[in-house]
């Protein structure tokens, strides 16, 4: 059938080109008298010159395998005219290799679809929820989730609270240094939500009044609150969090401690919180810990700072023993957080001497349990910092560290970068429709993951 | 086949259209299929493995990609940019038809590095374009109610920012 329609082609061309043999007449119809036996096939109007526009389509038919024509271009404002063709051969082949290109994806194969879906950016995956319904439902698809945890994402985002609105959030993205503000805030408003861990793509809040846990994947709504704890201990408590393994489903794990040496451990998998034991008694109690200080976890053991004496507790969730490690801080030194990066244990803080002001890196000597420094706020950078009063808030300090330094008249958010050692100054945080920068309350990094669920 | 030493084997491939192509042993681990294939053969793989669904222009292709990113990963540090540069180059010196032919065969042979990196190139090639253009390029129908697009680009409004309009 193709070869008579070919034969076809060629037979009007040259009848129809009795004047100039390289340009044909301005419109060419497709003789429906060949066509009787395919209704579908419907009358063509094709441009001046543009007989390759034809032999495009014969190709495209033939290589589709079945004679399906080819509607007219949906938008002929993309159609270059043919015209234009001294510009060289690419432009005249736009509308073909247009026309082509539409043929060539509609046939491939669903899975692997959905590993490209996998590696879209975040924003844009869920832009592209508006596609088809089975696009929108992908996050419920055991496959998709597989692939979603193929794909390594270079940084960690993070979650923010901010002190004008304290009942929603919003995210950033440092890879393209964007602010998001979710439209539909994704934990109960009316509570007010402190964000105080996360792990395999969660985030772990705790309710102003320290009572309730809320368990929450801020990309997608998924959100839990916890059971009650089964203590009824209302002093401050720093909590810890870890991922089962890599694969989403695997479930976390929670545990909060108090001065006291109190403490609990959730297990997702159990929806129950429990009491693996008492604290040693090597460990001297009350511990002072740093609430202002993030913990971090590396594999299944999760780390606090404290003082008094200096140093750290850790605990391991596998084989739940606590362990302790005097560290003396620098001196000098105030707000600061531990952090981590590819299981190396860091410390970020204010280093204040007569009335420079710098931030500081330093990294734990495993072997002598020291801390020693690594790095600082460039010389530039830290002149803004003289002379005043400064706070700094840790934002997230899992590999990508993101901190706040404000004072009376300074509100300022920069990035750093443990592994590649790179300082960035970050975007200022403004309201959607609003123009002032906003202050950060509080916030944490959590490794976006489509396919989490709480 | 002269010259080989006793530690790389080399292994042959057939293509569609009888193409037979000699593949070092360390290569052709990165062909998860063929290797299993090789694995499970109880004797020593002599005689040339066919591969009914691969043509010779992505077989030709697949062990250009792999022979280069084992030279850039048995290689010292500068590797790094040199092989992001022979990726880019690769990814654009092909048309569409190509990268999904390559992308079939990459799939069937179980490549699992070159997959990733093709379907990244796919992703990339869509990543900024509107919804309608994204139905067009997959063939896929809109099965949305206007009232239930409506609500839905409503509730993932916050992603929309600064991208091309529908």
């Amino acid at each position: 059938m193709l070869r008579h329609l070919i034969a076809h082609l060629h037979q009007l061309l040259h009848t129809s080109s009795t004047t100039s043999p390289t340009s044909p007449s301005s419109s060419f119809i497709l003789q429906s008298s060949s066509l009787h036996n395919h209704p579908r096939w419907s009358f063509l109007d094709i441009d001046d010159n543009s007989v390759d526009d034809c032999c495009g389509l014969v190709m495209a038919a033939g290589k589709s395998g079945n004679l399906r024509m080819v509607e007219p271009l949906k938008h002929p404002s993309t159609k270059k005219p043919r015209r234009d063709q001294s510009r060289g051969k690419s432009s005249g082949r736009s509308s073909m290799t247009e026309v082509m290109e539409q043929q060539i994806w509609k046939d491939f194969p669903e899975d692997l679809i959905e590993a490209v879906i996998a590696r879209l950016p975040i924003a844009t995956f869920f832009r592209f929820r508006s596609v088809c319904w089975r696009w929108n439902s992908l996050l419920n698809s055991p496959s998709f989730s597989q692939h979603c945890a193929q794909v390594q994402h270079a940084n960690p985002w993070f979650y923010i609270i901010t002190q004008e609105r304290a009942n929603s959030g919003a995210m950033y993205d440092p890879s393209i240094k964007k602010w998001y503000h979710p439209t539909v805030s994704a934990l109960p408003s009316k509570l007010i939500l402190f964000p105080v861990a996360s792990a395999g793509g969660l985030v772990c809040f705790l309710e102003i009044g320290q009572r309730n846990f809320f368990v929450c994947n801020p990309l997608t709504q998924s959100f839990k609150e916890l059971p009650a704890r089964s203590v009824k201990v209302w002093s401050p408590v720093a909590v810890g969090m870890t991922a089962n393994g890599n694969l989403t489903g695997a479930g976390y794990k929670i545990l909060w401690v108090t001065c006291d040496g109190e403490y609990e451990v959730y297990d997702s998998m159990r929806k129950s919180w429990s009491r693996p034991g008492n604290m040693p008694v090597g460990i001297k109690l009350p511990l002072a810990l740093n609430f202002k200080s993030q913990s971090i976890s590396i594999d299944s053991t999760i780390y606090f700072m404290h003082s008094d004496p200096e140093g750290i507790v850790s605990y391991d969730i596998a084989t739940g023993v606590w362990k302790q490690y005097i560290i003396p801080a620098p001196l000098h030194l105030t707000d600061h957080t531990l952090a981590e990066c590819d299981g190396r244990i860091m410390l970020v803080g204010l280093l204040t001497k007569n009335a420079a002001t710098c931030v500081c890196i330093w990294e734990l000597q495993k072997m002598t349990l020291l801390w020693k420094e690594v790095d600082r706020m460039p010389n530039e950078w830290c002149l803004d910092l003289y002379g005043k009063h400064i706070k700094m808030t840790c934002l997230g300090n899992k590999g990508l560290l993101m901190l706040s330094l404000r004072s009376k008249h300074m509100n300022r958010l920069v990035t750093y970068n443990i592994a590649s050692r790179e300082w960035l100054k970050v975007p200022g945080c403004v309201a959607p429709r609003g123009r002032k920068r906003q202050s950060i309350a509080c916030g944490t990094a959590f490794h976006p993951c489509l396919t989490a669920v709480a | 086949m002269s010259g080989i030493s006793d530690t790389e084997r080399m292994i042959t491939l057939k293509t569609v259209e009888g193409t037979l192509f000699d593949v070092k042993s360390s290569i052709a681990k990165d062909l998860k299929t063929v290797q299993a294939f090789i694995d499970d053969s109880d004797d020593d793989v002599t005689s040339p493995i066919p591969l009914p669904n691969v043509f010779t222009r992505e077989l030709s292709r697949i062990l250009d990609y792999l022979n280069n990113h084992h030279r850039f990963r048995s290689g010292i540090e500068k590797a790094d940019e040199e092989m992001a540069r022979y990726d880019a180059e690769f990814a654009k010196s092909m048309s569409h038809e190509e990268l999904k032919a390559l992308i079939l065969a990459a799939n069937y042979l179980n490549v699992k590095d070159l997959l990733e990196f093709l379907n990244q190139t796919v992703a990339d090639v869509i990543q900024n374009k509107s919804v309608e253009f994204v139905r067009n390029f997959f063939g896929i129908e809109n099965d949305y109610t206007p009232e239930e697009e409506e609500k839905l680009r409503n509730e993932n409004e916050w992603a929309f920012n600064g991208v091309e309009q529908d």
